[in-house]
């Protein structure tokens, strides 16, 4: 990575990339790759759809780059413009009634991700406990399920989240509290 | 009062776990969790769940996502304008309500008037000239009739056209 680009903020990247410079969208492309697959994936639960997904984000807003203005944070535009295809797609797959083969299969374990993680997370991630709470973010509803995602596995601001569902901050915190306690009330059987 | 006190607890328990409660709140929960023990459990078990969710490690995309990315950036780049219109879902529409349209126009045309198109005097509009058809025959053969002058070769006084001894000798008509 070219190290003069470490210090740039993604605002200035995106500026950069506005007045032609297409190595700014590739540092882009680097920086949030890895960020949107794991947001999308939690939607889809295909790893290929969701690479798939995130492609197509890009190219928006390599097609888009002049949308962008400096009023919000590049990172809260790029994840509405992921957030809007992956419900897009949702509701695509919905229409057509087709199923995932986590759907079809009796067991979830053979279709898991191949986990790419190294060390102990790699090893937590692959326990009964890790498979466990990927289906109950699985089975909350739409609105928690993406505030969960957003705020406990990707870990962005309250502000952020707010801009990006463009709900009050309030009904972030509320929400977040309500899918966390209805994630314990799932998951408190793996404590006892 | 103490169920409504567990109730307010529980809906503080993100703000306490983030630490962005005021000082006074704070330590009206934890007077809470420190006399309520089911409050008290909720909140372990809630912090259980959020070092959970904490554990799950990142997914990586494969190696060669950016370059098949700027692959498609530069294809993408390549598809032309017409390619994109006809590409459109409203391509198709567009020309349906354009053949639409034009059908709509003649049928229009054909049904106000009537006039067979090789009429040498051009179609006239019944809703503009409101002479009826009988009227408007009689009309052009006036008019034709009018046309029909008899060549003369030579300056002819037509009577009834001078009718002044005052008035100027007119040339009506003549070749010569």
């Amino acid at each position: 990575m070219n190290e003069k680009m470490v210090k740039v903020t993604d605002e200035q990247l995106i500026a950069q990339f506005q007045g032609g410079d297409d190595q700014a969208f590739v540092e882009l492309v680097d920086r949030y790759k890895d960020r949107l697959v794991n947001f999308v994936y939690r939607f889809l639960n295909d790893m290929t759809d969701a690479e798939d997904l995130v492609q197509e984000t890009f190219l928006k807003v390599y097609k888009n780059k002049h949308a962008y203005r400096e009023i919000a944070k590049f990172s809260t535009w790029i994840y509405t413009i992921a957030g809007n295809l992956a419900r897009s797609e949702l509701r695509k797959r919905k229409r057509r009634k087709t199923y995932t083969m986590s759907d079809l299969s009796f067991n979830d374990n053979e279709f898991l991700p191949v986990d790419t993680g190294k060390g102990t997370e790699g090893i937590v991630f692959n326990s009964y406990a890790g498979e466990e709470i990927m289906k109950a973010i699985k089975a909350l509803a739409e609105p928690f399920k993406t505030i969960v995602i957003l705020r406990d596995i990707q870990e962005l601001s309250y502000e952020d989240i707010s801009t990006i569902l463009d709900i009050p901050m309030g009904t972030v915190k509320s929400r977040v509290n309500r899918a966390r306690l209805k994630l314990q009330e799932t998951l408190s059987y793996l404590r006892e | 009062m103490q169920h409504n006190e567990c109730h307010f607890v529980c809906d503080q328990f993100t703000d306490y776990q983030d630490n962005t409660l005021t000082a006074e709140i704070k330590a009206r929960i934890e007077t809470h969790l420190s006399t309520c023990s089911a409050c008290n459990a909720l909140y372990g078990e809630l912090s259980a769940t959020l070092h959970q969710l904490h554990q799950i490690p990142a997914l990586q995309t494969s190696p060669n996502f950016t370059a098949e990315l700027m692959h498609r950036v530069t294809t993408a780049g390549d598809v032309g304008i017409w390619r994109k219109i006809t590409a459109s879902g409203y391509a198709r529409w567009t020309g349906y309500a354009v053949a639409a349209g034009l059908v709509l126009a003649l049928g229009l045309n054909m049904w106000f008037d009537p006039v067979p198109l090789n009429n040498p005097q051009g179609g006239r509009s019944f809703a503009t000239n409101p002479q009826t058809p009988a009227v408007q025959s009689a009309a052009f053969a006036d008019q034709e009739d009018s046309l029909q002058v008899p060549q003369i070769d030579s300056l002819q006084l037509s009577p009834g056209t001078i009718n002044s001894s005052a008035q100027p000798l007119q040339l009506v008509n003549g070749t010569k």
